[in-house]
């Protein structure tokens, strides 16, 4: 009897949560009227008399590889004034040299930071940079973001139009071909800038993602920019930006997002996955979304900053339903309600298959009838992974082992035969076998984040 | 026909409104007022409770023509449907049976009185429970039968609601949209079919929901998932509506915007599909999806439905099963099968009908394919007849207003119009007219409770009865409660029965029986081959006498006592004087007809 309400409530809450989910990763398609809103949109002419002028900072480390044909992209983008600020440790000379070799290249344009900040990590190197800033936005891209030309009038026209003091630009993973779990990541990427960031800037409780985020430079300096001490500074700045009412707004353009790779090895995304994880608790914890105004605000971050812990126990509770059943005997109508949260889920798979379909088009790169099949099977592994990675964040922060680990970079998702500056990036084409991966350096920073 | 504004411009493309971002915003807060925390407080709305009010006092006030004009439909809808409900027409015993699995379902919590052998989803019946647990239907102070007609009126006005709506979504006039109301609810044989207890009607409104809600103006994607949902409670009540699922998706296909069309037809169809996955998914847990000894499967119940039944013919073939059923239809109603049938073709031109057109086709073509044709399959067929005839009348109007503007066209109008007038009149309104007087009038019901009293008063409670489905409830819920104290007919046979049940407990067959209550739906079952198929059945009324008889002409109920010699059988069975003739196919069921 015991065992039976426990399956009931525990069913309830699980279809609660997957239906929640499910409706905020469609938020964008919930009308086409909504659907055409969420983009750039016209660019905004009439205000070259007087640009926004942007500060970009480009953390690196152990990043040689992909640092110097980053620093020519940005260098080159189609924009009036701008200045880019690579920010390199002072234990790293190697990929100083190359930050430095593009700055010569570049003349004025692109200016080298050196971090001495110690322990080393990606709040801490933009910080170092931001007393550097002149413009009057910071925006941030990673070491091996592929930038597109027209962003920065995109971004400064959503800047114009909106009044927003944040601007959160679409990021995307590309090589989708690559595996298995680089699929189910790209589509993750996928339907949350797509979709999922929108219903965030409009409750007015925003997650940031880690680069293509533009803040204006002097609301940054007066909350005293990112916070060190975290693993998912990104979250964590959007959190506090919005807890003090920040206007964000999220502009997203399929053609502008700037483009990224999946981690190498499935170790490489657990690692990711787990310091998100662990930086999203760590702000749970940290509480000043508690300081959010309204209850439906701080409801939806609780929510949100607590997901991965809900997904991970979806993630498990299946499984286990299943064998209850089986092996409990239990009623017939409490064994269906037990299925209610496979609804949702499977829902959300078949909405994974037209998205699928959606980014091929959106992308230009067609899906084959394989990545379908790899996108269902790969469903249950995924979430198996899922949980993995949020219990081992939780186990990492209950030891206190707050340390990061750095996601390497090798540059599958850049497109064969794009001038590769850096001579020793390996080429590899989209949908190509993934390259072998760089050694992984035990303490360092900059990865993807959403 | 007075000229409505808001016409149909055929086909005009959707517009979007502008878009939102570039209307101008609040001012954003400075940074000081974000830092000091200013620009924290939150905006102060009204509260929700004023914000609904608010809300639907608008809602009312934008649409109280509409809800005048459907509120005045439904009183009539309500009029010609109820007067008369509890006498007309002839119980069958499908009618019985949905109210005994609806009574083993309220009652003894169970899906069926007997072994539940996947003959029909049980969604229909377990919304009739629900019905009867709200209204007291199982209180005996009427017959079963007649206290679920009661309930069906609820879906019939349901019906006629919906159809308002998806006309006004088709974006006919107010005045199109109340034709295809009435249509639909004043050809007699909707009225007929829609009275009866049928899993069909239980599903209707929940097909035109699900329509309806394809249909959806602004083309929320919920709304979406919502027409899946109760597409999927339709298809779950009665499986025949599976039928029009692609009429239901090209209606979303259709409605859908371009930039979201994909993921409205996920939508419907993930959500339909797994909620639909319920019902084997019961079967699983119960060990009985696929057959094995000792218990009934779905699969076999499929197997039997698909193509284990024997098929009722080409309806073309005059001396098919399909074709007396659709001569009965006709002969209750010819009009609107008929106007459907001739506004088929426009409605398939028109793109806005065309889904519409394609259900009736879908039916049509089911009708025609001469497998097995349901009764109350017509029930399917008639909405969206009904909505293709306002739908034509309404683009031939559009089409003499246009014609109208040039001088040479502006006779042909009037001419048209007064022509469809005066055929209206002259042949419709009269057929109709008594149509439904029949309908009101005429009461096919007494004998039955006439023949339930005499039993409950003249039958010790030990006795065992062989009985139609249509009195079981009553006569379970009036003392003959005993383990198979009341026995439906049909269970003792082969023909539509995968229940081993009763045969397995009642191994003595017709000799287990004491009486033998005849009934129009028990002779039609044995006549022909139905003999053969429903041996003991036979046997049992051969090997009785009639005690009393109710009722006259082919709708006679005969008390029928069971008697161990076998002498006077051939003396005075009634089968003979009342089997025997062809009954009125409009009224009577097939050979244990099950639908």
């Amino acid at each position: 009897m015991l065992v039976a309400l426990a399956l009931l409530v525990v069913s309830l809450c699980l279809f609660a949560v997957a239906m929640a989910t499910l409706w905020w990763m469609l938020h964008a398609w919930r009308t086409p009227e909504v659907f055409r809103s969420l983009g750039f949109g016209q660019v905004v002419t009439g205000h070259a008399e007087s640009p926004l002028s942007f500060s970009l900072i480009v953390p690196a480390r152990h990043e040689e590889a992909v640092l110097g044909a980053t620093l020519d992209q940005l260098a080159d983008l189609d924009y009036s004034a701008f200045e880019v600020l690579a920010v390199v440790g002072h234990d790293d000379p190697g990929t100083k040299e190359v930050a430095d070799a593009a700055a010569r290249r570049h003349g004025g344009r692109i200016r080298v930071v050196v971090d001495h900040s110690w322990p080393k990590n990606k709040p801490s190197a933009l910080n170092t940079a931001l007393g550097d800033c002149r413009g009057d936005v910071v925006g941030v891209f990673d070491a091996e973001d592929e930038v597109h030309p027209r962003l920065l009038r995109q971004v400064a026209g959503a800047f114009d139009r909106s009044g927003a003091h944040v601007v959160q630009g679409g990021v995307q993973l590309v090589n989708f071909q690559s595996s298995w779990y680089s699929l189910r990541n790209c589509l993750e990427y996928f339907f949350w800038f797509r979709s999922r960031l929108h219903l965030h800037a409009e409750r007015r409780f925003i997650p940031l993602g880690g680069n293509t985020v533009f803040v204006r430079t002097d609301l940054l300096l007066a909350v005293s920019g990112w916070d060190p001490m975290c693993l998912a500074e990104d979250c964590e700045l959007g959190v506090r930006l919005s807890s003090l009412g920040a206007r964000v707004d999220v502009a997203y353009e399929p053609m502008l997002a700037t483009r990224e790779e999946t981690p190498g090895t499935l170790r490489g995304l657990l690692k990711q996955r787990t310091r998100w994880n662990q930086g999203f608790l760590q702000v749970l914890r940290k509480g000043e979304w508690r300081r959010l105004p309204t209850r439906g605000q701080r409801t939806l971050a609780r929510y949100t900053l607590a997901m991965p812990f809900l997904q991970a126990f979806t993630g498990l509770v299946i499984p286990l339903s299943i064998y209850s059943m089986i092996a409990l005997k239990i009623p017939v109508a409490l064994a269906l309600v037990s299925f209610l949260p496979v609804i949702p889920t499977l829902a959300a798979l078949a909405f994974e298959l037209v998205g699928l379909r959606e980014f091929g088009r959106v992308f230009y790169m067609k899906p084959r009838a394989y990545d379908y099949v790899r996108l269902v099977l790969g469903l249950f592994p995924y979430q198996l992974f899922l949980a993995g990675a949020a219990v081992r964040a939780v186990v990492r922060e209950l030891f206190g082992r707050r340390g990061w680990e750095k996601t390497a970079h090798t540059g599958a998702h850049r497109p064969a035969g794009v001038p590769a500056t850096a001579p020793t990036r390996p080429a590899a084409p989209v949908g190509g076998p993934a390259p072998e991966r760089q050694p992984e350096p035990t303490l360092t920073m900059a990865a993807p984040r959403r | 026909m007075t000229q409505a504004p808001e016409l149909p411009r055929l086909d005009r493309p959707l517009e979007l409104p502008p878009r939102p971002l570039d209307a101008p915003r609040r001012r954003a807060p400075s940074v000081d007022d974000l830092v000091s925390g200013r620009a924290r407080r939150p905006s102060a709305g009204p509260p929700l409770s004023q914000r609904s009010t608010r809300y639907a006092r608008a809602w009312i006030r934008r649409h109280r023509i509409s809800l005048i004009v459907l509120s005045s439909l439904l009183v009539v809808v309500g009029i010609v449907h109820g007067v008369g409900m509890s006498r007309m027409p002839l119980p069958v015993d499908d009618e019985g049976t949905y109210m005994a699995q609806a009574w083993a379902v309220q009652v003894r919590h169970a899906l069926t009185p007997y072994t539940y052998w996947y003959d029909h989803p049980p969604v229909g019946w377990i919304q009739l429970a629900g019905w009867t647990f709200v209204t007291h239907a199982f209180s005996g102070a009427t017959l079963a039968v007649v206290a679920g007609r009661r309930i069906m009126l609820l879906y019939a006005l349901a019906d006629a609601a919906l159809l308002y709506l998806i006309a006004r979504r088709l974006r006919l006039s107010r005045v199109w949209a109340s034709v295809a109301v009435l249509a639909f609810a004043l050809s007699p044989l909707a009225v007929n079919y829609q009275r009866m207890i049928y899993l069909d009607n239980l599903a209707m409104p929940w097909m035109l929901a699900a329509f309806a809600l394809a249909m959806t103006p602004r083309r929320r994607l919920w709304t979406f998932g919502a027409s899946g949902a109760c597409f999927a409670v339709a298809v779950l009540s009665k499986e025949t509506m599976l039928l029009f699922l692609p009429a239901l998706v090209y209606q979303v296909w259709q409605r859908a915007h371009r930039t979201t069309r994909a993921f409205c037809v996920t939508a419907v169809v993930s959500v339909f599909g797994l909620l639909v996955a319920v019902y084997p998914l019961l079967a699983l847990l119960k060990n009985e999806l696929v057959p094995g000894p000792g218990h009934v499967s779905l699969s076999s119940a499929i197997a039997f439905q698909l193509s284990g039944r024997q098929g009722t013919g080409n309806p073309f073939n005059a001396t098919s099963q399909a074709h007396s059923l659709v001569t009965g239809w006709l002969h209750l109603d010819p009009w609107l099968p008929v106007a459907g049938l001739v506004c088929l073709p426009v409605g398939l031109c028109v793109r806005r009908l065309r889904p519409l057109a394609v259900a009736e086709l879908i039916a049509l073509l089911d009708v025609l394919r001469g497998g097995y044709l349901p009764v109350p399959f017509i029930i399917g067929i008639l909405p969206f007849a009904a909505l293709l005839v306002a739908g034509t009348g309404s683009t031939l109007q559009g089409l003499l207003r246009w014609t109208a503007q040039r001088r040479t066209w502006a006779a042909l109008k009037g001419g048209v119009l007064l022509g469809a007038a005066g055929a209206l009149l002259v042949f419709v309104v009269p057929a109709w007219a008594s149509g439904l007087r029949t309908q009101m009038a005429t009461d096919q019901v007494t004998p039955t409770a006439e023949a339930e009293s005499w039993v409950e008063n003249h039958v010790p409670r030990t006795d065992r009865l062989l009985v139609d489905d249509t009195v079981w409830v009553d006569l379970v819920d009036h003392g003959f409660n005993r383990p198979y104290g009341v026995v439906w007919f049909y269970k003792l046979g082969s023909v539509n029965n995968l229940d081993p049940s009763v045969r397995r407990t009642l191994g003595a067959g017709w000799r287990n029986f004491q009486y033998v209550l005849e009934t129009p739906s028990m002779r039609a079952a044995l006549v022909g081959s139905g003999s053969r198929a429903l041996p003991q059945v036979a046997q049992a009324v051969a090997h009785s006498v009639p005690v009393v008889s109710f009722g006259s002409g082919v709708d006679t109920i005969v008390v029928r006592r069971v008697t161990t010699s076998t002498g006077h059988s051939s003396t005075s069975t009634a089968p003979r004087t009342a089997g025997g003739t062809k009954s009125s196919a409009s009224n009577s069921t097939k050979a244990g007809n099950h639908t």
